[in-house]
């Protein structure tokens, strides 16, 4: 009897402990993993985590959304005001103006009784960027903001990641559409060598956490000499003429190499002016952590765009607490797709679509769709073979080329002319390389949900997107939302939703980072010993 | 930031205004000897409580200072009282006497508050060591940063702020005048190490008034209702993103003690030093206005005054609470038309047909149903154990055992009536078809040290049981 006792006292207080404290140990353990890879992977202690600057850590420790937020950045200009549905992530870590979705002043834009009475209203506000979160659409579904996100002709994506979308509405367009025509000026440039660094803090989180010593170290591209930086400081470049003297749309992507050799970690930074000089925003182009023998050198290389209303930019190499010497750095304009579609296909017929119009097939189809995530990458794939078409998911497949280094990206471009009715959204299904007799684990990507317009009339779609790292093969699909599951939220929207797609083209950039089009490589000085 | 700035902070925030705090109490209640650890353990909690009602006053009536200006004359305000103890030392001393040898009485006290030391380290390693992400406290953190940019507390809340914020809860101006506080040591907005590390001395304040105040039942029983509610994995989780509840939780607790106190001493003075422990408690949350019905009522019940006396007291109590609070429920009375500021204003935006707000928000939070409102909403603490653990099992398991033996304790009734009072509220305002009480599982946080008291009685009772057999 005393043994039974003990044993109900035990398992009564494992049961306690089990539901009591395992969820709290958890927390406590996974911040404690999460603080230990981040101070491992930038060679610091714990006092040094503490200081750190919290954008950089959860971009590190979380990617996701904050990574969409340092590149918003990028594509806001200084003067732009977003209207936000989730402030305050934007608010703390974009700095840029915004407005709340919760503000009184929208009062009327939601009211709005058509697509241009919203857009006017939104203009009157200076909203002329809208982002929109994986969560949002349920809640604005049913407001004339919704159906201006999905009307081409008032509003374009400009930047989409991780399910967070970056709007540009109709005034912007305007300048959008015709690109900018870039002079460049040597004389004008020189007079900004030497920046104030005030200038930049708090544009980037990176410089605002931790000041740098003015100009300590600075090197312009006026002479060939190759040099050894150390310490703490910043080093300037002033920009290659052949580059500036290209056109740059705010919809064209730039690449930049940087064949670098060191220790530490260090950042590479975009600062934007107008072609007045004005200093107009920066952005964190790549941050790296250099092996700790420092002795093999790396190829650091990432795609960027410039931000609406820049003509001129300089790159900026910050480093903290490191050693490097730069053998190369390029950037070239990565962005120039293949005038011709590497795929065409055209589905104008109803059979061919999706469709669908009782609520339980919703259930049966995600199973199905489930079953194409266990889908084996080996099987013989050819461009434009549909192969799969039920009530809510149609894969388009192709078997890319892609066998480059597994730290290789490579972009495309989809662009599709639909009608339909209801809320679709449009996915990329990517299958890691691996050998062809091998299983892959895909992954799928999400670029963004979309809205038909109320009469159905055809719209079109276009979305940028990154191939992942190491990619062997990747299927375009349409999800349909079935309407039932936005319940309420989708109000006015029909009981039912089909997507016809009348014709999808897919548009492979040419240029990857083993081919530059080499528009520029400046060569570097060390100015100040 | 330095190491100095650090020790600054800490000596400032969690030593000199829990002590001003004490000899402000001190000074009003006169309390007896033996009763200073008590008096200690409900006055510590609202020492930055002062920090914050300082430092918004002093933003308030001169903006645009330096920053040095406003830590000086904050400290100077909160020394001042200090003075006390040179005329009363013992008055110092006879509390952490007393609480020592609370701590030394048996070895299963000693491990309970090992546990608990335990629960208050991991919580401020994990705030020192993990950023603000969560969303309300990111707003929070953002209106102090834009409070020490600005430098002028009347611009709170924020409704059109020139960067775009608009302030979505608009609580009191307490929490953010503390990370406004925290962020005048520091010198950048951007960093936020100081303020996150506030809510984990909460958890010790919220832990001291258990293990110290209450006179009934084994005190081990008290700590165990500590540990059940700082342990609860919702509590400790919002605990570790700095968010505002551990300290609605924890003054809350204290200000009941205070009722619980004034009620049975029944004097002016303590009916003063208790409308001003409410009054600070009130200046945590918005929700803590609910303290006037639910601690006038226990007062009014409790209470073995003639109901002249009560009146009277009740009514001195009111004066005392307004002194501190009044202000803010004034300005938004004046400013938005309503007690609790710009809800007229966000209705505006809420109401509209196309936004869906609340439904949105029921929805995603899987509360759409009858079903799931009763499961997720009203009675969350009973089905959501995830979030919550066995406490309010527990807690039901021990309102059996109350009711059939009939017997309690006074202070028990004050914590039975704000849980009472709680869900009574809860029920109407759903059966009216009224759902801002349950739309979020955080607001039942607000009686939660009530029901985790009630668990560990729980607790006990069966082990009692089991031991007994």
């Amino acid at each position: 009897m005393k043994y039974i006792k003990r044993l109900l006292i035990i398992s009564a207080a494992v049961v306690v402990i089990w539901y009591q404290v395992s969820p709290a140990a958890k927390v406590f353990l996974l911040r404690m993993m999460e603080a230990r890879s981040f101070m491992t992977k930038n060679h610091i202690g714990i006092w040094e985590k503490c200081l750190f600057n919290d954008f950089e850590v959860l971009r590190f420790t979380r990617g996701g959304k904050y990574n969409f937020f340092c590149y918003a950045t990028n594509y806001l200009p200084k003067k732009s005001t977003t209207l936000v549905f989730r402030q305050n992530g934007f608010a703390t870590f974009v700095d840029r103006h915004f407005i709340s979705m919760n503000d009184s002043r929208l009062y009327d834009v939601y009211n709005a009784k058509s697509v241009d009475e919203c857009l006017h209203q939104l203009l009157k506000l200076n909203v002329d960027y809208v982002l929109t979160t994986p969560y949002d659409l349920p809640l604005i579904s049913k407001t004339p903001v919704a159906k201006l996100l999905a009307t081409p002709s008032r509003s374009k994506i400009i930047f989409s990641a991780d399910g967070y979308d970056l709007y540009l509405i109709n005034r912007r367009l305007e300048n959008v559409d015709g690109s900018i025509t870039l002079s460049y000026d040597s004389n004008q440039m020189k007079t900004h060598h030497g920046m104030d660094w005030s200038l930049t803090s708090g544009a980037s989180p990176y410089v605002a956490a931790s000041p740098l010593a003015d100009g300590k170290y600075y090197i312009d591209g006026t002479n060939s000499e190759k040099g050894l930086y150390t310490g703490r400081g910043h080093l300037l470049m002033a920009p290659s003429r052949n580059f500036y003297e290209c056109k740059i749309s705010p919809l064209d992507d730039y690449i930049i190499t940087v064949d670098i050799a060191g220790y530490g970690k260090v950042c590479v930074y975009a600062v934007y002016y107008n072609k007045n000089g004005d200093l107009i925003g920066s952005a964190e182009l790549i941050q790296s952590i250099m092996d700790s023998d420092g002795k093999k050198g790396t190829r650091l290389f990432n795609q960027f765009r410039t931000p609406v209303g820049s003509a001129q930019m300089r790159i900026l190499f910050v480093a903290k607490d490191a050693w490097f010497t730069l053998d190369r750095v390029t950037v070239s304009k990565a962005r120039t797709y293949d005038t011709e579609p590497m795929w065409q296909g055209t589905m104008s017929t109803a059979p061919q679509s999706p469709n669908f119009s009782r609520p339980p097939l919703e259930r049966v189809a995600r199973n199905k769709f489930d079953e194409y995530m266990g889908a084996d990458a080996s099987e013989d794939i050819q461009w434009g073979k549909l192969l799969e078409n039920d009530d809510h998911v149609t894969l388009y497949s192709g078997a890319g080329d892609f066998t480059d280094a597994p730290s290789s990206r490579m972009r495309y471009k989809v662009d599709a002319v639909l009608s339909g009715k209801g809320v679709f959204k449009f996915m990329t299904i990517s299958y890691p390389f691996k050998e062809n007799t091998q299983k892959a684990s895909p992954q799928i990507q999400s670029h963004g949900y979309f809205l038909f317009p109320e009469d159905e009339s055809p719209v079109r779609l276009t979305r940028h997107f990154d191939a992942p790292a190491g990619l062997a093969d990747f299927r375009v699909g349409f999800k349909i939302i079935h309407p039932r599951k936005l319940g309420p939220f989708i109000g006015d929207m029909p009981n039912e939703g089909k997507v016809v797609i009348n014709s999808l083209k897919i548009y492979k950039n040419v240029s990857s980072c083993t081919e530059f089009t080499g528009l520029g490589t400046p060569e570097w000085k060390q100015v100040f010993p | 930031m330095d190491l100095q700035q650090l020790i600054e902070f800490l000596l400032a925030t969690f030593v000199l205004s829990p002590l001003s705090s004490y000899a402000v109490f001190h000074m009003l209640v006169k309390p007896a000897e033996q009763d200073s650890a008590r008096l200690l353990s409900i006055t510590v909690p609202f020492g930055p409580c002062l920090i914050s009602l300082i430092l918004f006053w002093l933003m308030y009536g001169f903006p645009g200072n330096s920053t040095s200006f406003y830590i000086f004359s904050t400290c100077t305000a909160l020394v001042a009282p200090l003075g006390y103890f040179f005329v009363h030392p013992q008055s110092l001393t006879r509390p952490f006497k007393d609480i020592l040898s609370l701590i030394l009485q048996s070895k299963v006290m000693l491990i309970l508050l090992i546990i608990a030391f335990f629960l208050f380290f991991s919580l401020l390693l994990i705030t020192l060591l993990t950023p603000v992400y969560a969303n309300d406290p990111l707003q929070y953190f953002l209106e102090a940063r834009y409070l020490l940019h600005e430098k002028d507390s009347s611009l709170y809340p924020f409704t059109q702020y020139v960067t775009g914020f608009y302030s979505q809860t608009r609580h009191p101006p307490f929490y953010s005048m503390l990370l406004t506080w925290s962020m005048l040591f520091i010198k950048n907005p951007h960093l936020t190490l100081l303020g996150r590390i506030i809510a984990p001395f909460y958890v010790l304040y919220g832990s001291l008034v258990f293990l110290v105040f209450p006179k009934e039942k084994p005190r081990e029983l008290w700590v165990v209702a500590a540990l059940a509610t700082f342990g609860t994995p919702l509590v400790y989780a919002l605990c570790a993103v700095s968010h505002i509840d551990v300290f609605r939780m924890t003054t809350y607790l204290a200000a009941a003690c205070w009722v619980y106190w004034c009620a049975t001493r029944g004097n002016v003075r303590h009916a003063i030093a208790t409308g001003l422990a409410v009054g600070l408690a009130m200046r945590v949350h918005t929700s803590a206005i609910l303290l006037v019905p639910f601690l006038g009522l226990s007062f009014l019940i409790l209470s073995k005054d003639s109901w002249k006396n009560r009146l009277l007291l009740s009514f001195v109590m009111i004066a005392s609470m307004l002194t501190i609070c009044g202000f803010d429920y004034i300005r938004n009375i004046l400013i938005y038309g309503n007690l609790v500021s710009g809800t007229e204003e966000a209705l505006k935006i809420y109401s509209i047909n196309g936004l869906n707000y609340d439904e949105y928000i029921l929805i995603s939070r899987d509360m759409n149903t009858l079903p799931t409102l009763l499961m997720n909403g009203m009675f969350a603490g009973l089905f959501n154990i995830d979030k919550f653990g066995l406490e309010y099992w527990f807690a039901l398991y021990a309102f059996y055992k109350i009711v059939v033996s009939r017997k309690f304790s006074d202070l028990e009734l004050v914590f039975l009536f704000q849980i009472a009072l709680y869900y009574l509220m809860v029920v109407i305002s759903v059966v009216l078809g009224m759902n801002f009480t349950v739309k979020n599982y955080r607001y039942s946080l607000m009686v939660h040290p009530f029901v985790a008291y009630f668990s560990a009685v729980g607790i006990y009772e069966i082990y009692k049981k089991i031991t007994d057999n």
